[in-house]
């Protein structure tokens, strides 16, 4: 009688599963990405779930999985963030560490090359800086992701680099 | 390690709820995932769900 009771509990418990992942993916989805939705891509914990990564691999180095760096050698690469609706304005803040200047674009049209850069807002924390753009995504072409570029034109100078640390997007 | 006809009886009525009720999540997070796109894979991998649903029904047959 009482195992019978035990095994009616767990029955119970394995049944409210489904409903549960349903519930939580629905607060994820429609609550808590409402007001700000936020993405951290590190590059130790590399997911590309958000973020698909930098790309071209020949314009950036393989990930270094012991500094948690990426290195950009060949100017301009990119990457795509995945983001549930559309939001109004993004603010991207880069991790980086080089006496490099480059620019943070965002694609307005999925089927032109046209962007829309922003300079950048640079502090600086000793051995690395933080570069935040800031764009107002009204009139970007969306369809449940956003391309954006960096563009560095003097790497084509010479032996120089750019190391990523981190990258994060808010989404407000 | 032995066990009883009772225990495995019990253990497999326990596997077939929990595979059940996973693949109606499954099914249930596919559909919501073609209504609102992103709903589950921005998120989280559904092919987890997957593996771990076939991981209990090897565990199923085999027990």
């Amino acid at each position: 009688m009482r195992l019978n009771n035990a095994l009616k509990t767990v029955v119970f418990l394995v049944w409210t599963i489904p409903f549960l992942l349903l519930v939580y993916f629905g607060y994820l989805y429609f609550i808590d990405s409402r007001k700000e939705f936020v993405i951290d891509y590190d590059f130790c914990k590399a997911s590309t779930r958000r973020i698909t990564g930098l790309t071209p691999y020949g314009r950036v180095k393989p990930i270094d999985k012991q500094k948690c760096i990426q290195r950009m050698i060949i100017d301009p690469v990119y990457f795509d963030v995945n983001i549930p609706r559309r939001y109004k304005r993004a603010e991207v803040y880069i991790d980086y560490s080089s006496d490099v200047d480059f620019r943070l674009g965002v694609k307005k049209n999925f089927q032109k090359w046209e962007w829309n850069f922003s300079e950048p807002i640079i502090t600086s924390f000793g051995n690395y800086n933080r570069a935040l753009f800031v764009f107002a995504l009204d009139e970007i072409d969306f369809n449940k992701k956003l391309g954006f570029i960096i563009s560095a034109p003097s790497l084509q100078d010479d032996e120089r680099f750019i190391d990523f640390y981190n990258l994060k997007v808010i989404f407000k | 390690m032995k066990i009883s006809d009772k225990t495995r009886q019990y253990i497999k009525l326990v596997l077939i709820h929990l595979i059940s009720s996973m693949l109606l999540g499954y099914v249930i997070l596919i559909v919501m995932e073609i209504i609102f796109p992103g709903f589950v894979s921005l998120f989280f991998d559904l092919n987890i769900l997957l593996l771990i649903i076939t991981a209990l029904l090897l565990l199923f047959f085999v027990i």
